[in-house]
């Protein structure tokens, strides 16, 4: 079932990478709010190196414990601490040290659109960032993720050209930060 | 982006005024860009979706993760803000509940008027410098030092694409992936 299968993902995924894509959405209804895609590479747990490309070229990296954001062209990087930041961000979901059932309930939502899904609702909601969350899984991998927010807001995440478990340089999780760039310490 | 000849000097003062009457005149407008701000040594920076109409402002921030983590809306005198985890705060001034709520602010107030490259609407400009082509370049109003380093010249009214302000030790860069009617 998809339960099992998302577990199966998270045990035997050391890395991944391959391009996403980010919509936005507001409300229930279909208004298309924001559209954004990269490349991402992660390793578990907590690596991971997030590229916006489009519109605006901004690149999240983090070494589990500090967090890097770079955006090119506001010429300034942010650093902080990675828990304070990351919660449930979308790429810790993937990518994340601590199994889902400890913060989230896994629910087996069944198939469609030629995926299995689970949905994973937070057990604390105070803190949570996130409302309800679903993934879908398709040949043992997360192929799509959907984030419903307390805006109304619906972020829908698509991973493409997915490639498991290659071995990925440890330079690709810490951020050096180019010539004239100030690093700031995040708010 | 194309760039316009140069005009002579008068000609920019009065390509200015043009402009600055066409764009005041444009509503509902709505824009979706990144900042990046700086409070001494520390810093943020988040996306920004804007929609304006008339005096009424929706105002959307997200973490550069994609996350919402505000949304600001209302009126000067009235504004509303809603954070990550469904609380909502009201007060008269947007900046002040930004602070209270995220610990930063934006001078909402000016963006309204500045991100649009023109100053705020019948308030003191400290002084302003035009480019060739009648737009602004640099402009000093309410103790902000705006530089508008890049424009959009594809379109009429042309607006301003990338900007740099600094108030004392906060510094701003916004720049405008898109601009729409809202």
């Amino acid at each position: 079932d998809a339960i099992a299968e998302l577990e199966q993902f998270f045990n035997q995924t050391h890395t991944l990478k391959g391009d996403f894509t980010q919509r936005v959405y507001e409300t229930q209804g279909s208004s298309l709010l924001r559209t954004t895609t990269g490349s991402f590479e992660l390793a578990r747990p907590d690596r991971f190196n997030w590229s916006y490309l489009k519109p605006h070229e901004q690149q999240i990296v983090s070494d589990g414990k500090k967090m890097w954001v770079y955006d090119r062209d506001l010429a300034q990087v942010t650093v902080s601490p990675v828990a304070k930041r990351l919660g449930q961000a979308p790429i810790m979901l993937l990518g994340g040290g601590t199994p889902l059932s400890k913060s989230f309930t896994l629910s087996d939502e069944g198939q469609s659109n030629g995926m299995s899904w689970v949905q994973l609702m937070p057990k604390q909601l105070h803190d949570a960032q996130f409302e309800r969350i679903r993934l879908g899984l398709q040949q043992g991998l997360v192929r799509e993720m959907v984030l419903y927010d307390q805006f109304g807001h619906r972020t829908v995440i698509e991973l493409d050209h997915l490639v498991q478990n290659s071995s990925l340089p440890a330079t690709d999780f810490v951020f050096s930060a180019p010539p004239g760039v100030d690093v700031v310490n995040g708010m | 982006c194309a760039t316009l000849p140069p005009a002579p000097p008068g000609a920019a003062e009065a390509a200015w005024h043009r402009h600055e009457a066409a764009v005041l005149a444009q509503t509902p407008w709505s824009l979706d860009g990144n900042f990046g701000l700086r409070i001494g040594h520390r810093g943020w920076s988040a996306g920004l979706r804007w929609v304006q109409t008339g005096d009424r402002f929706h105002i959307d921030i997200y973490d550069p993760l994609g996350r919402t983590v505000a949304v600001l809306t209302g009126k000067p005198g009235d504004v509303t803000l809603a954070d990550s985890s469904g609380r909502a705060y009201r007060a008269a001034s947007a900046a002040e509940l930004m602070q209270h709520a995220l610990g930063w602010s934006l001078p909402v107030g000016g963006l309204r008027y500045w991100v649009r490259g023109v100053p705020v609407a019948n308030a003191p400009v400290q002084s302003r410098q035009l480019d060739a082509n009648g737009r602004l370049r640099v402009l000093q109003q309410s103790g902000w030092y705006i530089r508008y380093s890049d424009y959009d010249y594809d379109t009429a009214n042309a607006r301003p694409t990338r900007m740099i302000m600094t108030h004392g030790d906060v510094r701003l860069v916004l720049v405008v992936n898109q601009w729409g009617k809202g």
